[in-house]
């Protein structure tokens, strides 16, 4: 991906994203799923998802879990109850962003 | 192909030598590298030597030694830990100073249309002065509690930074005592030190969120080391 920049102020909506249709992911998961859904466009920096994980936690939209997995402890994350609801708001205003985007770099486009 | 023990210790070696021992980071880097080197090792038919040296390398810039000025730049960690503890003072900010500004128009508000609470000057900057020093001690209790807990996170790494200095200033900054920080003078609300005591009023929240995180990581990651 040529500007990753576009990518950061979607992190979060796109671990939420994830976490919605995988249940529960740990961290490295999460960089490798998001690596193969771009087919290598994106690379999620280890710098970036584990402050965002640790910030979506203490804010409540999820919950964690830990396993001792081949001799070391493995982090599991999952929505709750408040980051579901969030996962549908920020979502939509994703969404709503993109469509704005379309039009404004071509208007004549249309997804439908 | 799976790590074992004497490969994984390998790998807390080199977080040590990248001072991580911030047990709410440490644990998930750890498995983070150690699932990349076995990755390495299975895809591209390497031994771990060589997986460790290519998956390490990759971690150097996030592991580097960092600091910002949001905490204090005479304080200084793995720039994993220096990004967290930015966006906690962040958010935290962005939740303090709304409420700082509310309190102010409601006490400016209050002050403004009952002159006769100006008189009560002194009882109410004592009331503030007390509660300045309560915080102050329950700050360093605090303090004393995480250290003797004897681990350490990115929680208590902040704590740490933030702790000496706000008691400091909750102790000399005390309108208790230094009359030229009051609020009120010759029957006048100052607007600045309205607002700073509204603000420092707030403040020890901050203390408390990291002083619960901190025992938070106990709950959820040494139960299982």
């Amino acid at each position: 991906m040529g500007n990753s920049k576009l990518y950061k102020g979607s992190l979060n909506t796109i671990i939420l994203k994830l976490l919605e249709e995988q249940g529960k992911m740990y961290g490295y998961e999460i960089t490798q799923k998001v690596k193969n859904l771009s087919k290598g466009e994106l690379n999620i920096t280890e710098g970036a998802l584990y402050p965002a994980l640790h910030k979506l936690e203490a804010d409540g939209l999820l919950d964690v879990e830990v396993e001792k997995v081949d001799n070391r402890l493995r982090k599991y994350y999952k929505l709750t109850e408040k980051g579901e609801k969030e996962t549908v708001n920020r979502l939509a205003e994703l969404e709503e962003f993109i469509r704005s985007m379309q039009n404004l770099v071509n208007p004549n486009w249309s997804i439908e | 192909m799976k790590l074992n023990q004497n490969q994984i210790k390998q790998i807390e070696a080199f977080l040590d030598s990248k001072s991580l021992k911030y047990i709410d980071l440490r644990y998930e880097v750890l498995d983070h590298i150690a699932l990349g080197i076995e990755k390495q090792m299975e895809n591209n038919f390497i031994d771990f030597s060589s997986g460790f040296t290519l998956e390490t390398a990759k971690w150097n810039k996030e592991l580097a030694i960092d600091a910002s000025w949001w905490i204090g730049l005479v304080w200084y960690g793995p720039k994993i830990m220096i990004e967290k503890c930015v966006k906690i003072v962040k958010t935290f900010y962005l939740f303090l100073i709304p409420i700082t500004t509310v309190l102010f128009l409601f006490l400016w508000l209050i002050f403004h249309t009952n002159n006769q609470l100006l008189s009560y000057s002194k009882e109410i900057e004592t009331i503030i002065g007390v509660y300045y020093l309560l915080c102050a001690v329950l700050i360093l209790l605090f303090r004393f509690k995480i250290k003797a807990s004897n681990y350490t996170t990115s929680y208590s790494f902040f704590f740490r930074t933030q702790a000496f200095f706000t008691c400091l200033l909750y102790v000399c900054y005390n309108p208790f005592w230094t009359s030229i920080i009051g609020f009120i003078q010759n029957d006048e609300i100052i607007l600045i030190s309205l607002f700073s005591n509204c603000f420092f009023i707030g403040f020890p929240y901050l203390f408390w969120l990291l002083y619960k995180s901190h025992f938070n990581v106990k709950k959820v990651s040494l139960d299982l080391a």
